[in-house]
């Protein structure tokens, strides 16, 4: 299976290295056959990583100790099912599944192009891809090779990281993975357009669901990281603005830009040159996020950094940013819109501000994770740049962001008039003078919280308006019912409503960020059998504490029954782990959730007599991000969902 | 007459809104949000649940029980471990560059935006004036009803 699976690498680079070849001599000669060549060269690929990522799977399955990724990442005690997912737990495994999901986004693209062979981007297309293959291949046999072997075979291995045995972990780093090889075809696309001679809105509707595939699995792959930091780590949050979160975090919010400002440019031809900037941006930053977190240039609460691959990284990255650009420059004239934005009061100036925005919280990011590097370069000074400031930054920018994505929709295309906008500002305006008046007598009073709060409400009564009007114009001229006519309406328009969904998401998370940062109570204590610690509403009584063996640990649990107002709850139960592969303790969070709060506890010791030291916390509102977070998702690919069927014709009544 | 009312009815607002902003006295995990943890695990001592991170906690709870203020707790660290031990930048000298530039980033951005749209819009203009002159000119009534169209129409 190592013979296999190293044969496999080789030649998937081959046939790579081949593609490139045969798409050169094809554009140089102008010669059909040699494209048709390296589109096949390139189709084939995914062939030989398949069979590279299956070997290394049954390595794994097999506990083939003799291979040092294997014996590094896992061991035989470890569960089944965790040792598949051991696959990408370090950074060989990682680059396999990468260049595996990077053949296969190739070979889709190839199918999908098989009519365009003809048109100039094309071969282009196939040229960034074949590139980008040969790169993290060259990287997988020459540099960090999955299946290099140990001098020796190794009774058993080091095991998982303890902390990446969590369901969470099993889909976080495929999903932004995902994310980030997806990007790469628009990346393609938007080159291709460009050597080809071709930039205008073509490539980009051809690269609609791409990107927003891609967006949605960065998005999953985001909001996963959140929940298992918040059900893992047991510091009770679930975003601590590392720099590891921070590199995934930059490249989403630009390409969040570039979604909104690609619909302009599909619309109203216009952005060109913004749009083909948003996306090298994006491509960029996809590979400066993993050369950040594989250069280890930065402290991390993630440890898996100071790789070596940051110099190769850095390298690739400079020579994208280089030929993007250059590109762009090149390009210019061509790229230069033939129509215009007509008035500030139009949806498309908000959709450059909201861009403006987006950049802004992308640039403030990037720079505050590479501040300390720079402070020490220039003044020798350490220093640490954490949550407290980048809190401090980006909060007021994004409660700019919301304002505009609430007044987006009230705004119509081209040029609305004062008169339009004050009537659709009305109802929305209303509500949410309502709401903030309910919201001081409620008691929040807190600037940021208030502020954060009442435009959320302003977004949601907009987008609620916005479905209130299609669905009374659909029930105006199909008599149809109102119940009968929203669904209709909504999946009808789905690219559209789908926009809007994903803003309800932005919504319900703010809500459940909100809670959860600015109202959240928490208590610790050291407690005897019998003894009590409150917090909020809640009493915990310690009842009993007991140790246990399980098949990779020594664990040491604690039982509690919980009381609220006095009345009995319900019992919990935490543990402190001792992995037999780990040198630091583990502790597993107990966890009671609600829609209104999460009742947080976590064991950080047990003494020698059995007390107990408890840390409780009580979350408000943190079911509402991981909620908004899938309707976020589901909104982003109700948007993107083809066209099943001819377009309806509404009959008039 | 009116705009002083008005002022104050302002200022007044404010001030109710700040009200448990201003009273409001640090409790001990918001001065644990000032410092990192400093066992290498680069998380903040708030989150931290390592042993080091105890002893930096109970470190804390004593000189807060020895009353003293936040900002005198976060000048003891500082003497006792270094800038690095802040979880952010103190705003004092060349870290006034972390908090500037992004502002001035956004700022400039803004401006850049304006500027652009602008020119987009004076160009219209110049564009429209070239087709009333060729009498391609559309009412703006019909211009209305298009728009309603277009708006209406199914993406």
């Amino acid at each position: 299976m190592v013979e296999l699976g190293n044969l496999s690498q080789y030649a998937a680079l081959g046939f790579a290295l081949g593609a490139i070849i045969l798409l050169v001599g094809g554009i140089i000669r102008n010669d059909f056959r040699y494209i048709m060549g390296g589109r096949r060269a390139l189709a084939f690929t995914p062939l030989f990583t398949t069979m590279a990522a299956l070997s290394l799977t049954y390595l794994f399955a097999t506990d083939a100790f003799q291979v040092e990724y294997v014996m590094s990442y896992s061991d035989r005690a470890l569960p089944f099912f965790y040792k598949l997912t051991a696959f990408w737990a370090g950074q060989d495994g990682s680059l396999l599944f990468w260049v595996w999901t990077l053949s296969l986004f190739a070979a889709v693209v190839a199918f999908n192009t098989r009519n365009e062979l003809e048109q100039r981007p094309t071969p282009y297309i196939y040229l960034v891809m074949a590139g980008c293959m040969v790169f993290f291949l060259f990287l997988l046999t020459r540099v960090t090779n999955p299946f290099e072997l140990l001098p020796f075979t190794s009774r058993d291995g080091r095991g998982l990281n303890p902390m990446l045995q969590n369901p969470g972990m099993i889909f976080h780093p495929p999903t932004l993975f995902l994310g980030y090889v997806g990007f790469t075809v628009p990346f393609a696309y938007a080159l291709g357009a460009m050597m080809g001679g071709n930039p205008d809105e073509s490539w980009l509707k051809k690269i609609r669901v791409w990107s927003v595939l891609s967006w949605v699995f960065l998005t999953i792959g985001i909001i996963l990281g959140g929940q298992w930091a918040y059900v893992e780590l047991g510091w009770g949050g679930y975003w601590a603005w590392d720099p590891v979160e921070n590199a995934s975090f930059i490249p989403w919010l630009v390409a969040t830009a570039f979604i909104h400002t690609s619909i302009i440019q599909e619309r109203r031809n216009i952005m060109r040159v913004w749009n083909m900037v948003l996306i090298v941006l994006t491509f960029v930053l996809c590979l400066f996020g993993t050369y950040l977190v594989r250069s280890g240039i930065l402290q991390s609460v993630h440890d898996f950094g100071a790789t070596g691959l940051g110099g190769y990284f850095l390298v690739f990255m400079a020579g994208a940013a280089l030929l993007g650009f250059g590109l762009i420059v090149f390009s210019y004239q061509r790229l230069r819109s033939e129509h215009s934005i007509e008035s500030y009061l139009s949806r498309e100036s908000t959709f450059l501000f909201n861009n403006v925005i987006l950049l802004a919280l992308a640039f403030a990011t990037l720079f505050g994770t590479m501040f300390p590097l720079l402070s020490e370069a220039v003044t020798g000074n350490k220093v640490t740049v954490s949550q407290p400031f980048f809190n401090r930054v980006n909060t007021p920018l994004f409660l700019l962001l919301l304002l505009i994505t609430g007044l987006c929709p009230l705004i119509g295309w081209r040029k609305a008039s004062a008169s339009n906008l004050r009537k659709n500002f009305l109802l929305p305006a209303a509500v949410t003078t309502a709401g903030g008046l309910g919201l001081f007598i409620a008691g929040i009073r807190e600037v940021y919280p208030f502020l954060a709060v009442s435009l959320s409400i302003f977004i949601a009564s907009t987008i609620f308006q916005e479905f209130w009007t299609g669905t009374r114009a659909r029930v105006r001229l199909t008599g149809e019912g109102a119940l009968i006519a929203f669904p209709k309406l909504v999946w009808k328009m789905r690219s559209r409503y789908g926009g809007f969904v994903a803003h309800l998401g932005v919504v319900l998370m703010v809500i459940g960020i909100t809670g959860s940062y600015a109202y959240k109570q928490e208590n610790q204590a050291t407690l005897k059998q019998g003894q009590t610690i409150a917090v909020g509403d809640y009493t915990l009584r310690y009842d009993r504490a007991g140790t246990y063996s399980d098949r990779n640990r020594e664990v040491q649990a604690a039982e509690f029954s919980i009381f609220r107002d006095g009345q009995y709850l319900d019992k919990m139960r935490t543990e402190r782990r001792f992995y037999t592969n780990a040198e630091q303790p583990t502790t597993e969070v107990s966890l009671r959730s609600t829609l209104l709060e999460d009742l947080y506890v976590t064991m950080p010791a047990v003494g020698e007599n059995q007390e107990v030291t408890l840390k409780v916390a009580v979350n408000p509102l943190v079911i509402w991000v991981w909620i908004g977070g899938f309707v976020m998702v589901f909104g982003g690919i109700m948007s993107i969902i083809p066209r099943f069927t001819r377009r309806e014709i509404i009959p008039h009544v | 007459m009116f705009d002083r009312r008005f002022k104050s009815l302002v200022i007044l607002v404010f001030l109710v809104l700040m009200v448990p902003v201003l009273g409001h006295s640090a409790t001990l995990s918001e001065i644990e949000t000032e410092f990192m943890c400093d066992c290498g695990c680069g998380d903040m001592l708030v989150n931290c649940t390592c042993e080091r991170s105890d002893e930096m906690r109970g470190l804390i709870s004593q000189m807060n029980n020895q009353g003293q203020s936040k900002t005198q707790i976060v000048a003891n660290f500082v003497s006792q471990f270094g800038e690095v031990i802040l979880s952010s930048p103190p705003r004092k000298g060349f870290n006034l560059v972390a908090y500037g530039v992004p502002m001035t980033g956004f700022f400039f951005g803004a401006i850049v935006a304006v500027t652009l749209a602008r020119r987009w819009r004076f160009s219209r203009r110049d564009e429209e004036d070239e087709e009333s002159e060729s009498g391609d000119d559309l009412s703006e009534e019909m211009e209305e009803r298009i728009r309603e169209e277009l708006e209406n129409l199914e993406d």
